[in-house]
């Protein structure tokens, strides 16, 4: 048991390696957990209390994105009521935006929601998809590359907000489609986005998230009675370029207060970090056990075969 | 076309000497400068509203409207922590202070700035619904976009 690769030689090789992996993939992980975000990133702050319900900003995306046209008038009422199987609305691949209504028992008058995609800071969207069709951009926006998209729709799945929407007409060119923050158009040139324009109460304000939840903060802090004590966009999912201000409980209004508060990935960044480990030290492992095995094996072999030789000397 | 504009032409003139005889009905009340505003800054957005400004003072304080500007004390307690009564500006204009483009540039890295604490001053558009709209509820003043707009083509 001399040889080059001694047993214990190889286990003390082994274990230093594991520790090394282990030790590699720990800090790798605590640094991308500590993202926050591109510095000066913009967003928009939706404050709930505003909305008037008038559906401009739907007038401004449809017009800026150049999508069909809505099956009734941007100034149609009727589209507040609950689908068939008692739903509100949701983006599709005809709408990136949608505002809904709301009857709470919190308010005398009818509360209104916009929705869109929140561009997340760190986006489930762009994770799950496995060509890389989504870029987070520095400016804040989640962009997407219908070029290399295959048509898989697990960004579908993986959204906390059920926003990407495939659009079923065309599926042999595969195309998600979903709000991108005006990007190409207005958000590299510094401008806001055509819904944030439109809005006539400026329930919608456009500025570095940074700045957004400072004055998030400072309108409840000096309206304690007109907000909730709470800016939800600014831990869920990891944080979002979009935050919400409301003056009854957001859950009241549609928002899901299950998502969690930190980014979809980490759920799984623990089981991916060992997918390498795995693909690289284990081929090692077992086939260094494997020779260790068989090499006993063989030495045992060689003994007892030995050993019959000497006998059968003795023996003569 | 023109027996057209023919048949409009009195007609307008009719209007506008209906609006003149009103307007010239409240000279006399307490401001200034002018007692009918076109609001007219939003212009390419929206055709210009006629503001009757002499029928809003008899409704409201100049203060509900104007802050501190005009030397009252402001209502709104939030601003009446620093802006006290003789606090008044040089303009009175809204445009002054609630700009047209409330998200330019520059306007977005002032806000940056963490010791600054006017940081959510709305713009125009933002500041004539939010104020008009919110008091014509309370009081039961027209709330209709055409009540105030002129109907886009």
């Amino acid at each position: 048991m001399n040889g080059p690769l001694s047993r214990r030689n190889f286990l003390r090789t082994g274990l230093a390696t594991f520790c090394a992996t282990l030790i590699g993939t720990h800090a790798e992980k605590t640094a991308a957990r500590d993202f926050e975000g591109y510095h000066q990133s913009k967003g928009v702050l939706v404050d709930l209390t505003r909305c008037i319900g008038c559906r401009s900003c739907e007038a401004a995306c449809n017009k800026e994105q150049g999508l069909p046209p809505p099956e009734t008038g941007f100034d149609d009422p009727s589209v507040f009521q609950l689908d068939e199987h008692g739903q509100p609305r949701r983006p599709d691949d005809r709408a990136y935006t949608v505002v809904n209504r709301y009857e709470t028992e919190f308010a005398d008058h009818p509360l209104f929601r916009k929705i869109q995609c929140n561009h997340c800071l760190e986006p489930a969207c762009l994770t799950a998809c496995f060509v890389n069709a989504y870029t987070k951009t520095p400016e804040g926006a989640v962009i997407y590359d219908a070029d290399v998209c295959v048509g898989c729709r697990t960004c579908m799945i993986a959204c906390p907000f059920s926003i990407p929407a495939f659009k079923y007409s065309s599926a042999f060119e595969p195309r998600i489609m979903k709000c991108i923050f005006c990007y190409d158009t207005r958000l590299v040139n510094g401008l806001p986005p055509a819904c944030v324009e439109a809005c006539p109460t400026e329930a919608l304000t456009f500025g570095e998230r940074e700045t957004l939840l400072r004055i998030g903060r400072k309108r409840i802090r000096e309206r304690p009675n007109r907000y909730v004590d709470h800016v939800y966009g600014e831990h869920e999912a990891g944080g979002t370029a979009w935050l919400y201000l409301s003056g009854v409980p957001h859950d009241e209004v549609g928002f899901d207060m299950d998502v969690p508060k930190q980014p979809i990935i980490t759920y799984v960044k623990d089981f991916l970090a060992i997918v390498p480990m795995v693909l690289t030290i284990w081929p090692a492992l077992f086939a260094g056990f494997h020779l260790l095995a068989s090499r006993e094996q063989k030495t045992i072999e060689t003994n007892h075969a030995s050993q019959e030789d000497s006998h059968e000397s003795t023996g003569q | 076309m023109n027996k057209r504009h023919d048949h409009l032409f009195p007609g307008m003139l009719m209007l506008l000497g209906i609006v003149f005889i009103l307007t010239a009905a409240r000279t006399g009340s307490a401001t200034d400068p002018s007692d009918y505003l076109d609001l007219d800054r939003l212009g390419d957005r929206y055709g210009e509203v006629a503001f009757d400004h002499a029928l809003h003072a008899d409704y409201a304080a100049c203060s509900e409207c104007h802050h501190h500007t005009t030397g009252e004390a402001p209502s709104d307690p939030v601003c009446a922590a620093c802006h006290q009564a003789g606090d008044e500006a040089e303009s009175v204009s809204c445009a002054t202070c609630h700009p047209v483009q409330p998200f330019a540039v520059e306007l977005i890295e002032q806000k940056a700035n963490s010791t600054r604490y006017h940081i959510d001053i709305v713009g125009l558009q933002g500041a004539y619904h939010l104020n008009c709209l919110s008091c014509h509820e309370a009081i039961g003043g027209p709330t209709g976009c055409t009540d105030c707009h002129q109907s886009q083509p």
